[in-house]
């Protein structure tokens, strides 16, 4: 097993071309699953094709347990890889495919036969191990992929968007499953993912990426609750996190938010912060299931009334125009179902301990820190 | 709420049926007068006494009798045994060496394919005279620089060899097919799924392992096709070989197809020509077949 | 402002002027993919299909579009049948789940063929404006002069989306429109794309394997299982009952969980009896309970009202942590019972948890769903 380092990593495909992966700086420790997550094009693939030796570095170091690795090529790396699209070899069986990384490195037949076995009874594939591969669907293709991957306990696991050809309960299955897998082996494992809730369900940090540059990285609650800047607070919550600017009141201790015309209290710590920091202008996040909605009016509530209602099952999701002359809208999360109808007339009220408070000007969290 | 619901349901005016057929017409009508009924007027010619041009009385399988005790018949399904066995098979392996090198991207590739159309392209006859020229007597440039210094023939043609003119025609044929099975090959590797491709290169298999087991079993289908295709055009090669040596010397480079020729046109007998073009028909039909069943079997092709 | 208020149109719209199709069957081989689908859909109404993969929405979708032909049944479209109508003649805009784009033609392109194609080449007045529009609100209109082969998964299934939205046709059949985008993005058309829709004149149909998502998009929603139609209803009707246990495991994130068991009645109590565990039943339930007494039911409990508790807590059911996994709002544990069943729990706050270790969760006192043993419908 071994920890993977990505020491000042920079991709660039063409000359001229923008870069794909800025100077990345970044550790996934021994055992770990770090995931890589953000928006297509913000360089996760690259990354992780670096790291199994499928594209090469421009500039940097990769180490794999404190060996530089980036001139070696990817069969010696001593890594597996879980594809997107599977990327089975479509002329041999189940158990062939599982046995292809043990006979291509020369084990004895003896290792290859037990080792194929118990790969199969792990993933209860056991009675299908003759079946040719083509014809099954993608979720059994990819336990496939994945027992192929497992069964030389390689140094390093790299997924590559497993789960995004698969559908609703499948995904849902083979999430928990690969989670399983990879602690209750303790390998060290990499996840290239665009889905957020994919990346939170199985990784123990996760590395959120934009345009190149890696942004904070941090377990998934972490990430929830002091996101490092504007872009991870938005990209991280479903639905997205409510933003809207606001600066630091002549009222001492208050910020004022003018689409909700509204003047909030910081309490303390946060105006001491404020003075401290000497900024002026910020934007103020709020996550839609920490936003209140009442049908009485209550003190300092605002007046909204709702455009669209989105069920959700267990909870409702309320998008509201608030009654001032620009129209903005809100996003509020509630259990649900709820009573609420498109037309009707709410009150909201803003949690201040749950407001997250952004620079205006850097879009850094405040208080990061914290 | 309420569903508007067609009375009788299965009534419903089906789309005609006769359309389909009607597009694929041209083709059948062309294709039945240009390739069937000659066909089944050999069959026909078969069963017949057919000399010097009259076809007389039904004789039964008398001209497969004849066929069968005939000498030259059997040299001929030598001939073209050897050719077949020699010519393929090296075909197929400079074929897809080349493919391998050209899939690998080398320099120049635009320039190199259509060049490599060129034997492939050329008309049989311009071939044939083009090796013969290559090759004439003991003043041709093969002659002369190779064949000559070496003492494999010497004072003459290698055509008039009788030990080597079959060689030389199978040479021919690999110099004139090899760069087809080439291009064929080179587009197969391109049609290949890249995923296994980068799952081998991470599982850690080496050239010869992803060769092996991987681009042969997943070209198989194609193989097996330009495999056959080339078989059964090998197997009744007729134009290079009439050019070149007419089946001489003697009867050592007779093809069936150059035998058939023969029994037609220099002996008018053309119920036998017309029984020895059958059983080689019935020879493919039966080869094709259990290629097909194997292949269905084996490689889930088709 | 008013166009949102009536963003909920109810079924007063007769049907037959939108979209109707009735007792349609199709086979394919032995397999019968479609078994007598009926449904309707209004003029302005979105109606969401749900159904596993492989359950006959891309078929249903083909068949209304006129690109399969039933064995069985028919449909009309703006009250005329058109069995016999080739599809072409349809005027029925369906958005591939394959995408279906023209490798050789631009984005923009591809957008407005549909549109060339019944012009004769010449595209009206404020064409161009449209596809703009719709360009920016599908966030690619910086790709309008790119050819398909440039673009992403997701990027790809915008076009084919905008090529399916700028069209004015009889019926609107929209494959997995949304299905490899990101979830924000997911959000934003979810809500727009669903606006349009309802204020338009001809009926829609989404499609969809994400049963919340069709929860989100539909004015109703039908649930597509193994070719048949499960229940269709309004988003609270499926959420609140749903017609069967495959009703019920398509909607929530996770599924509900079903367990087996039997009905007891000691007195004026009633029971369900499962492996290892014994339930009291609510009085709303228990008059059921009582009519079907000593039967094969099963239970169904969504995550979110099961609780952990400590090991030996009274009424807890004893089991071990089989996963955790953190979401930030809320987390779900999955647990193994004795008897070996997989139980997930939805809880608001994350509790850190050593996978494998012993607990014990509690049956909340409501929110149980009663299905029939045999045929797996909701008991009512």
């Amino acid at each position: 097993m071994a920890t993977v380092e990505f020491q000042s990593v920079s991709k660039r495909y063409q000359p001229g071309t923008p870069m794909a992966v800025i100077d990345l700086n970044l550790v996934c420790q021994e055992g770990e699953m770090l995931a890589l997550l953000g928006p297509s094009g913000c360089g996760k693939s690259s990354t992780l094709k670096m790291a199994a030796g499928l594209e090469e570095l421009t500039e940097g170091e990769i180490l794999f347990g404190g060996v530089p690795v980036s001139r070696l090529p990817a069969g010696q790396r001593n890594i597996a890889m879980v594809f997107e699209d599977y990327c089975l070899y479509p002329n041999l069986t189940i158990a062939e495919n599982i046995d292809f990384p043990l006979s291509v490195r020369g084990y004895s037949k003896a290792v290859r036969k037990e080792r194929v076995d118990e790969v199969l009874a792990m993933l209860g594939l056991t009675d299908m191990a003759d079946r040719k591969v083509h014809d099954l669907s993608g979720g059994a293709q990819q336990r496939i992929a994945i027992g192929r991957a497992v069964v030389r306990d390689p140094a390093l696991i790299l997924f590559d968007e497993p789960l995004s050809h698969l559908d609703g309960e499948q995904k849902i299955h083979l999430r928990a499953e690969i989670s399983r897998l990879q602690k209750s082996r303790g390998v060290t494992s990499i996840l290239v993912t665009h889905d957020q809730t994919e990346a939170t369900a199985m990784a123990d940090r996760i590395a959120i990426m934009r345009g190149g540059v890696l942004q904070q990285v941090a377990p998934p609650s972490r990430l929830y609750e002091r996101p490092a800047n504007i872009f991870v607070a938005n990209f991280i919550g479903e639905p997205p996190m409510n933003l809207f600017p606001a600066s630091v009141s002549a009222v001492v201790g208050h910020i004022d938010v003018p689409i909700l015309a509204a003047t909030i209290a910081v309490g303390d710590e946060r105006r001491r912060m404020l003075e401290a920091r000497q900024t002026r202008d910020l934007v103020v996040g709020l996550r839609p299931e920490h936003l209140i909605v009442e049908t009485v009016s209550a003190d300092r509530s605002v007046n909204a009334i709702i455009r669209y209602r989105e069920p959700r099952g267990d909870a409702d999701s309320l998008v509201l125009e608030i009654l001032n002359r620009s129209g903005d809208t809100l996003v509020a999360e509630l259990p649900g179902p709820t009573l609420f109808r498109a037309g009707d007339g709410v009150h909201l009220r803003i949690p201040a301990e749950r407001m997250h408070l952004f620079d205006a000007d850097t879009e850094f969290n405040l208080e990061l820190d914290k | 709420m309420t569903l508007t619901i067609t009375g009788d349901v299965a009534a419903r005016p089906k789309r005609a049926s006769w359309y389909p057929y009607l597009l694929i017409a041209p083709t059948m009508i062309t294709l039945c007068v240009v390739s069937l009924v000659p066909f089944i007027y050999a069959v026909y010619l078969s069963f017949h006494s057919a000399k010097y041009g009259r076809v007389t009385d039904f004789i039964w399988f008398d001209n497969y009798k004849a066929l069968i005790s005939n000498p030259d018949f059997w040299n001929s399904m030598y001939v073209a045994g050897i050719f077949v066995a020699i010519a393929v098979p090296i075909e197929f392996m400079l074929g897809m060496a080349g493919a391998l090198v050209l899939s690998k991207g080398v320099k120049g590739r635009s320039i190199l394919v259509p060049l490599l159309f060129i034997p492939t392209m050329m008309a049989p006859i311009v071939v044939g005279l083009l090796w013969k020229i290559m090759l004439a007597g003991s003043w041709g440039v093969l002659s002369y620089n190779v064949i000559e210094r070496f003492n494999i023939v010497s004072g003459t043609s290698i055509f008039a060899s009788e030990q080597y003119a079959l060689y030389a025609l199978i040479f021919i044929d690999i110099w004139q097919w090899t760069p087809f099975m080439m291009l064929a090959f080179f587009a197969g590797l391109q049609a290949l799924p890249q995923g296994p491709y980068r799952a081998a290169a991470v599982d850690g298999a080496g050239a010869f392992q992803i060769f092996f087991r991987l681009t042969m079993p997943l070209m198989a289908p194609l193989l097996f096709v330009i495999g056959l295709l080339r078989f059964i055009d090998a197997f009744k090669v007729f134009d290079t070989i009439f050019i070149l040596t007419r089946g001489g010397p003697g009867t050592a480079t007779e093809s069936p197809s150059l035998l058939a020729y023969k029994m037609t046109f220099d002996f008018w007998n053309i119920g036998e020509a017309s029984a020895l073009a059958v059983f080689v028909w019935l020879i493919f039909f039966i080869a094709c077949n259990v290629f097909y069943q194997i292949a269905k079997k084996k490689l889930n092709a088709f | 402002m008013t166009a949102m208020a009536t963003s909920f149109p109810t079924i007063d719209r007769r049907p037959r002027d939108g979209l109707a199709v009735a007792g349609l069957s199709k086979r394919f081989g032995g397999n019968e993919v479609i078994q007598n689908v009926s449904l309707a859909v209004a003029p302005g109404e979105v109606l969401a299909l749900v159904g596993p993969s492989g359950a006959g929405k891309t078929t249903l979708c083909r068949m209304i579009a006129g690109l399969e032909s039933p064995d069985r049944g028919s449909c009309h479209l703006a009250g005329q049948d058109v069995g016999a109508v080739a599809p072409g003649d349809r005027r029925v805009a369906l958005m591939f789940e394959s995408y279906a784009l023209y490798p050789h033609l631009t984005v923009r392109e591809n957008i407005t063929s549909p549109l060339q194609a019944r012009s004769r080449g010449r595209l009206a007045e404020g064409v161009k404006e449209a596809v703009d529009q719709l360009l920016t609100l599908l966030e690619i209109a910086h790709l309008g002069d790119r050819q398909p082969v440039a673009l992403s998964g997701g990027q790809k299934q915008r076009v084919a989306l905008a090529r399916a939205l700028v069209q004015n046709p009889s019926a609107l059949l929209l494959d997995e429109p949304i299905s490899h985008l990101d979830a924000k993005l997911r959000h934003k058309l979810r809500g727009e794309i669903r606006r349009r829709l309802s204020g338009k004149d001809h009926p829609s149909i989404w499609s969809t394997p994400d049963g919340l998502e069709g929860l989100s998009v539909g004015d109703r929603v039908a649930v597509l299982a193994e070719g048949r139609i499960e229940q269709i209803g309004t988003p609270e009707d499926i959420w609140l009952r749903p017609a069967s246990i495959k009703v019920a495991k398509l909607f929530g994130d996770p599924p509900m969980n079903v367990l087996k068991g039997e009905l007891h009645s000691q007195g004026e109590m009633s029971f369900f009896r499962g492996p290892e565990v014994s339930i009291e039943l609510p009085p709303s339930l228990a008059a059921r309970a009582k009519s079907g007494a000593d039967r094969g039911v099963y239970l169904g409990v969504r995550p979110g009202a099961l609780t952990l508790a400590e090991v030996g807590a009274p009424a807890g059911v004893p089991a071990q942590v089989y996963s955790n996994e953190a979401f930030g709002k809320h987390s779900i544990v999955t647990l193994r019972t004795g008897a070996g069943d997989l139980v997930k729990i939805k809880q608001k706050d994350h509790v850190a948890l050593t996978l494998g270790a012993p607990v014990s969760f509690l049956y909340g006192a409501g929110e149980f769903f009663l299905f029939d043993g045999k045929t797996g419908s909701l008991t009512t």
